[in-house]
C-alpha cells in the first residue's frame, strides 16, 4: 500500500503527525511506502514517525489552495498513492474535498479511525457512527483532536526532497491583516481536563470552575451551550463541533452529555461527572458519577485545596 | 432598624452562618424568571429592590423566632424556597428580609400504608420524586419547574403538574401541613383523608404566596409508580376550537389520561419547529396508573378520536415520548440568553375558563394582541390541564425589545399581559391558572375575586396584622 | 448585488428517541423530532441581511435569496425568511440528500449559475451526515474562490471585508467578488425574528419549488454509539463526603500531602 500524508503549513506539527499516525497505524504494513507531503513548509528538523519513507516539501511559501492543488496533482501522478490522508485542519479539510473532486476520488472527511478497510467517522451529532468501505485510491481527512500525542519515531534519516510550487496568479484576496495569531489549542494534548456545562447555571459559577482548574492544574473546556452563553471562549468548546480531546482525567460540572459533547471526551481515560440530574445521559458515559450541586462541590474542593493541598 | 443591627439580631437567632448579606447572595435570592426580568438580566440590568439580607432558618423553631422578631420590628419579609417564580412573587422589599426555607430540606417520613410522605419545606421536588421512585412511588406532581421547585413553594403557589388531569393539582395532593404565622405562632393541620370540621384550613396556605404564613412542612399523597404501563398517542387536528371540543368530550365522558395537551398551530411552529402537519394543532395524550385502567383509557381515547367526525391525523406515540424526554429542559436554561439573542422577550401567561368560554378567550387574544402590540414576533397557546368544567390556556408569546431601552421591555410586556387578562375577565375566566398572582397580576385581583375580594383582606388582617409578609402579592395596596 | 444563502432545517437530535438511534437506518422515521434552522446557516442568513441593511442605507440595491435542498421546507420558515427580507426562498425538492453531497453541490451550483449571484453564503455543517463537503464542492463546481470558517462579513468600499479563521489564526481579508463564504463560529449567532404583522404579509408569498433528482454516492453503515463505560456513583450522603472522595481522585501526581 502507498500512503500520502498531507500536512498544511502553519499547523502544529506534533499533534498533526500523531493524528495521522494513529489513523494509519491499524492499516499500515511492513513494506508500505509513506510519503509525507508538506506544501508551504520549509525543511523541519523533526523526528518523524517511523513509517515515513520520504518527505516532499516546497520551502516556505504562501500555500494557497490555487497553488497546492496543482502541486499535489503533480506528486500524485508520480507517486500513485492508494490513500491520501489530509490532516483535518481548516486548510486540510478544504484541500481534501477539493482535490478529491478534481481527481474524482472518493472522499471521506473527519475520519477518526480506519478499521479493516473501513473508514470510521461520527455523524448525527455523534449519536451514530458512520462506516464506509474504502475503495482505492481514496482521499481522507482526519477528525480534529481526540488523539493521544506521540508516535514511534524513526531512527534513520528520511530523505527530504524539495519540490517547489508553481506560481499561480490569484487576485481574490486583495488585502489581508492578521487579527489574532493561531494559538496552540490548550485542549489538544491536555492531560487533565475540566469541562463547564450549562448546568452550572450562571457565569459566576464558571469563574469558580476556573479557580478550581488553576488550583488542581486542569485545562478548562466548555460545552457548546455554555460557550454560546458567553461563559467561555468558543475556541474552548469540547465536542464534535469543537475540539475532540483525549485526556488522562476529565471531570465535568453541569454537563448533561449530548452526544455531540460526548464525542469530545470519548477518548478520555477516566471521566468523572458532577451533575444534579440523575437522568443526565452523561452518567452512562463516565467512570465515576457524583450526584450533587456543581457549585457546592466546586466551593468545597476549592476551600479544601486551599487548606490542605497548597 | 439599622441594617447592621438587624443582621446582628437575626444572627443571634439562626447563627451567623445562616444570615447572608453579601450582594451576590441577595441578588441571587431576588431573582425572578418573568420574561422581562430575564431580558433585563441578559442586558446586565438588575432593577429589583435590594433586600438587607437573606435568612436561612434550619428548623421550624427558628422560623418561628425569626418571624416573631421581624413582626415585632415590622420588617418586610419575603418568603421563598426553590425560587422558580415567574411572577415576581419573591422579589423583596427594599431593606427587607428574604426568609429562605431551602436549608430545611429533609424527607421526614414515608408512610406506605397511609400512602403519604412528609417533607420539610425546602425539600426539592425532584429529589422527593426520585426518593419515592426508588421505593416504587410517585408524587404524581410534575410542574415544569420540577428541577428547581421545593415543596413549600409548590403549596404556597397552588402549583400544578403536567400529569394533573389524572393526579390533580397540589390542592388535591396536599394532605396536611405545618406553617408559621407572622407573629411566630406555629400551626399544624393534621393528616386525614377527609374531614367535615368546618372550612378546610389548608386552603389558607394553599396559594397564599407566603402572605398569610410561612409553610415549614408538607404532607403529600403518594401513588404507585408504574411508568412501564403507560399508553401514549399523538394526533393532529385542524382548529383550536375543534381540539378543545375533542378534549372536552374525552373528559366529560369520564376518562382521565394523565396528560392531555393541545398545542395550537403557532406552537407547533415555535415549540416543535414545524415537525407536525402544517395548519394543524397537536394533541398529546398519555395515560398511566393501573394497567387495566390505562389500557381502557387509551382504548377509549382512540375510539373517541376515531368517531369524533373531525379529520384527524394519527401521529403515533413517538411525539409524546419525545415530548416526555425534553419537556423540562427549559428549566435548566432559565437564565440563558435564548430569546434575547433574537432581541426578543419571551414568556408565557396561563389562564383558565369553563368550556363554553375558553375557545372565545383564545380567539380574542389571538386577534387583539397582534393588532395592538406592534412588535410581537410570536403568539401561541396550549391547553394542558383539563377538568370536567373547563380547561386552561397557556399562552406563549414573544416580542421584539431590542430597538428600545431595556426599561421599556416591562411596559410592553405588561401590555401583552393586559390584553390576555382583560379578555379572560370579560368572559368570566380566571386570570391565573397555576403561576399565582405574584406581584405583576395583583392589580387585576379585585376583578378576579369580585365581591369575595374583601375576604382576602380580612384573612390578612387576622393572620398578619402588621402586614410584614410578602407585600404586593394578591392584595392591592391601600384598597381599604 | 445578489446574495444567495444556502441553508437547512434539521431535526434536533436531542429530541430523537434513544430507541430510534439504536436501530437507526436512513429510513427510520424521525419526523416527530423538533426541527430548527442549523445554527451556522442561521448566522449566514443574518450576515446576509446585515450586508443588505448596510448597502441599502448607501442607496445600493441588494437582493438576498435563500435556498435549501431537501424533502420539504416548513411553511413557517419560508414565511419567516420572506418576512425578514429575503426576496426569494427556493426549495430544491429531493429525497434523501444526506448521502449525496456531490449531487447536492451540483444542484446548488446550477441554481447559483442561473441566479448570477455575487456572493454565496453557506453554513459549515451538512445534514445529519455532517460531512462538511458541500461548500467546497460548490466552489469546485462554480470554479469560485471560497473562504471557510467565516465569522463576519461587512461591505466596504472596494469589496467585502471578511473575518475568518485559518490555520494561522484569525484574519480579516478584503476580497473581490464573486466568492463563496462558509460561515463557522460566528458572533452573529441567530437570525433576527420578524413581527407577526410582517409574517402575516409574507404568508402569501409562495415558495419557489423545483423538483430535482440526486444520485447517491453510497449509503454507509450507520450504527449507534454505545458507551463502553460503567459508572460508579459516589454515595450521596453529604457533599462533604463526596468531596472527600473526589479530592483523592483529583489529587495531582507527585503532590506533597
Amino acid at each position: 500500500m502507498k500512503w500520502l500524508w498531507v500536512i498544511p503549513p502553519q499547523v502544529e506539527l506534533d499533534p498533526a503527525l500523531a493524528t495521522l499516525w494513529q489513523i494509519t497505524a491499524s492499516q499500515h504494513q511492513m513494506g508500505d511506502t509513506l510519503t509525507l507531503g508538506m506544501p508551504g513548509w520549509g525543511k523541519a528538523t523533526r523526528r518523524l514517525p517511523a513509517a515515513v519513507t520520504q518527505v516532499l516539501y516546497t520551502g516556505d511559501a504562501p500555500a494557497s489552495t490555487d497553488k497546492v492543488l496543482p502541486w499535489l496533482r503533480q506528486q500524485i501522478n508520480i507517486l500513485r498513492p492508494d490513500v491520501l490522508l489530509f490532516y483535518g485542519s481548516v486548510s486540510g479539510q478544504e484541500w481534501a474535498v477539493r482535490f478529491a473532486a478534481r481527481s474524482r476520488f472518493p472522499c471521506y472527511t473527519q475520519v477518526s479511525a480506519l478499521e479493516a478497510g473501513r473508514a470510521i467517522r461520527s455523524c448525527c451529532s455523534s449519536y451514530l457512527q458512520w462506516e464506509s468501505r474504502l475503495t482505492y485510491p481514496c482521499v481522507l481527512s482526519t477528525a480534529r483532536g481526540g488523539f493521544q500525542l506521540g508516535y514511534p519515531q524513526c531512527t534513520d534519516a528520511v530523505p527530504w526532497t524539495k519540490v517547489p510550487m508553481l506560481s499561480v496568479q490569484s487576485n481574490f484576496i486583495r488585502a489581508q491583516t492578521q487579527l489574532e495569531a493561531a494559538v496552540k489549542n490548550p485542549l489538544e494534548g491536555a492531560k487533565r481536563l475540566v469541562v463547564a456545562g450549562r448546568g452550572l447555571g450562571k457565569r459566576e459559577s464558571c469563574e469558580k470552575l476556573r479557580q478550581f482548574a488553576q488550583l488542581y492544574q486542569f485545562t478548562v473546556g466548555y460545552s457548546r451551550p455554555a460557550a454560546t452563553n458567553g461563559w467561555g471562549p468558543l475556541e474552548s468548546v469540547v465536542g464534535q463541533s469543537g475540539t475532540l480531546t483525549a485526556p488522562e482525567l476529565c471531570i465535568t460540572f453541569g454537563v448533561s452529555g449530548a452526544a455531540a459533547f460526548l464525542a469530545g471526551v470519548k477518548q478520555a481515560k477516566q471521566i468523572i461527572v458532577v451533575n444534579t440530574d440523575p437522568d443526565a445521559p452523561i452518567f452512562r458515559h463516565c467512570d465515576i458519577g457524583v450526584l450533587a450541586d456543581a457549585e457546592a462541590v466546586l466551593d468545597a474542593l476549592i476551600s479544601k485545596r486551599k487548606k490542605e493541598g497548597m | 432598624m439599622e441594617k447592621s443591627q438587624l443582621i446582628q439580631n437575626l444572627e443571634q437567632l439562626v447563627g451567623a452562618a445562616h444570615v447572608l448579606s453579601d450582594e451576590e447572595t441577595i441578588l441571587e435570592s431576588s431573582k425572578d424568571y418573568i420574561g422581562f426580568r430575564r431580558y433585563e438580566r441578559d442586558k446586565g440590568k438588575f432593577f429589583v429592590n435590594q433586600a438587607a439580607c437573606v435568612v436561612k432558618p434550619q428548623n421550624t423553631q427558628q422560623v418561628s423566632e425569626v418571624l416573631a422578631f421581624l413582626n415585632k420590628n415590622r420588617i418586610q419579609t419575603t418568603p421563598r424556597t426553590g425560587g422558580s417564580s415567574v411572577t415576581m412573587s419573591i422579589e423583596p422589599e427594599p431593606d427587607g428580609v428574604i426568609l429562605d426555607g431551602s436549608d430545611m430540606n429533609e424527607v421526614l417520613e414515608i408512610n406506605e400504608t397511609d400512602m403519604m410522605v412528609t417533607a420539610r419545606c425546602g425539600t426539592p421536588l425532584e429529589y422527593l420524586e426520585e426518593y419515592l421512585n426508588k421505593r416504587g412511588f410517585t408524587t404524581g406532581h410534575f410542574p415544569q419547574s420540577l428541577p428547581m421547585a421545593h415543596v413549600g413553594g409548590l403549596v404556597a403557589t397552588r402549583s400544578i403538574g403536567q400529569l394533573s388531569t389524572l393526579y390533580g393539582g397540589i390542592e388535591d395532593l396536599l394532605v396536611g401541613l405545618e406553617a408559621v404565622l407572622a407573629d411566630g405562632t406555629v400551626v399544624r393541620i393534621k393528616n386525614n383523608p377527609r374531614r367535615s370540621v368546618g372550612p378546610d384550613l389548608r386552603h389558607l396556605f394553599l396559594g397564599s404566596e407566603g402572605m398569610l404564613g410561612f409553610i415549614t412542612e408538607v404532607t403529600m399523597k403518594i401513588f404507585p409508580y408504574k411508568p412501564e404501563d403507560r399508553w401514549m398517542h399523538a394526533y393532529a387536528i385542524r382548529g383550536m376550537q375543534n381540539g378543545l371540543d375533542l378534549i372536552r368530550s374525552i373528559i366529560v365522558q369520564g376518562y382521565r389520561p394523565a396528560v392531555v395537551r393541545l398545542h395550537d398551530e403557532a406552537e407547533v411552529e415555535s415549540l416543535f419547529g414545524g415537525a407536525y402537519p402544517e395548519e394543524h394543532c397537536l394533541l398529546l395524550f398519555l395515560a398511566e396508573g393501573p394497567k387495566l385502567l390505562t389500557e381502557a383509557t387509551g382504548k377509549a381515547v382512540e375510539e373517541i378520536v376515531a368517531n369524533s367526525g373531525y379529520e384527524i391525523i394519527d401521529l403515533g406515540q413517538k411525539p409524546v415520548e419525545s415530548w416526555l424526554q425534553t419537556r423540562n429542559d427549559e428549566c435548566a436554561h432559565m437564565d440563558e440568553p435564548v430569546y434575547s439573542k433574537y432581541g426578543a422577550v419571551a414568556d408565557t401567561c396561563e389562564i383558565s375558563a369553563p368550556w363554553s368560554e375558553i375557545g372565545n378567550i383564545y380567539a380574542a387574544v389571538k386577534e387583539r394582541v397582534p393588532e395592538e402590540v406592534k412588535y410581537m414576533v410570536s403568539l401561541g397557546g396550549h391547553s394542558s390541564h383539563s377538568y370536567i368544567n373547563g380547561t386552561n390556556i397557556y399562552f406563549t408569546f414573544g416580542f421584539l425589545a431590542s430597538m428600545k431601552p431595556v426599561e421599556e421591555a416591562r411596559p410592553k410586556y405588561m401590555q401583552v399581559i393586559s390584553i390576555i387578562l382583560e379578555e379572560t375577565l370579560k368572559r368570566g375566566g380566571s386570570i391565573a391558572h397555576h403561576h399565582g398572582s405574584g406581584k405583576y397580576r395583583t392589580k387585576w385581583m379585585p376583578q378576579e375575586h369580585g365581591t369575595s375580594y374583601p375576604l382576602l383582606y380580612k384573612l390578612k388582617e387576622a393572620l398578619d396584622p402588621n402586614g410584614i409578609l410578602n407585600k404586593g402579592v394578591l392584595l392591592v395596596e391601600n384598597e381599604e | 448585488m445578489r446574495i444567495l444563502v444556502c441553508f437547512k432545517v434539521l431535526p434536533e437530535f436531542e429530541t430523537v428517541l434513544e430507541s430510534d438511534w439504536k436501530n437507526f437506518t436512513p429510513q427510520t422515521d424521525i419526523t416527530y423530532a423538533r426541527r430548527a434552522l442549523n445554527c451556522f446557516d442561521a448566522s449566514a442568513l443574518e450576515i446576509a441581511l446585515r450586508i443588505k441593511d448596510t448597502l441599502q442605507t448607501q442607496g445600493k440595491e441588494v437582493l438576498c435569496h435563500a435556498a435549501t435542498l431537501g424533502t420539504a421546507l416548513p411553511a413557517f420558515v419560508r414565511k419567516m425568511l420572506y418576512a425578514v427580507g429575503f426576496g426569494q426562498v427556493i426549495l430544491l425538492q429531493a429525497e434523501q440528500p444526506e448521502f449525496a453531497s456531490t449531487a447536492v453541490a451540483e444542484q446548488l451550483a446550477g441554481l447559483a449559475r442561473e441566479g448570477q449571484y455575487d456572493m454565496i453564503l453557506t453554513g459549515k455543517q451538512a445534514g445529519y451526515a455532517d460531512t462538511g463537503k458541500v461548500p467546497y464542492l460548490l466552489a469546485e463546481q462554480l470554479r469560485m474562490p471560497i473562504l471557510p470558517e467565516v465569522q463576519m462579513v461587512e461591505a466596504v468600499d472596494n469589496g467585502m471585508e471578511v473575518t475568518h479563521q485559518t490555520d494561522a489564526g484569525l484574519y480579516c481579508s478584503t476580497i473581490q467578488l464573486p466568492a463563496i463564504l462558509s460561515v463557522g463560529n460566528s458572533p452573529v449567532n441567530a437570525m433576527r425574528a420578524a413581527t407577526l404583522l410582517a409574517q402575516l404579509q409574507a404568508a402569501k408569498v409562495p415558495l419557489e419549488q423545483r423538483q430535482v433528482t440526486l444520485w447517491e454516492e453510497e449509503v454507509p453503515r450507520l450504527s449507534y454509539v454505545q458507551s463502553e463505560k460503567t459508572c460508579t456513583m459516589l454515595p450521596e450522603d453529604t457533599v462533604a463526603s463526596q468531596v472527600e472522595s473526589l479530592y483523592e481522585l483529583l489529587k495531582i501526581e507527585g503532590d506533597a500531602r
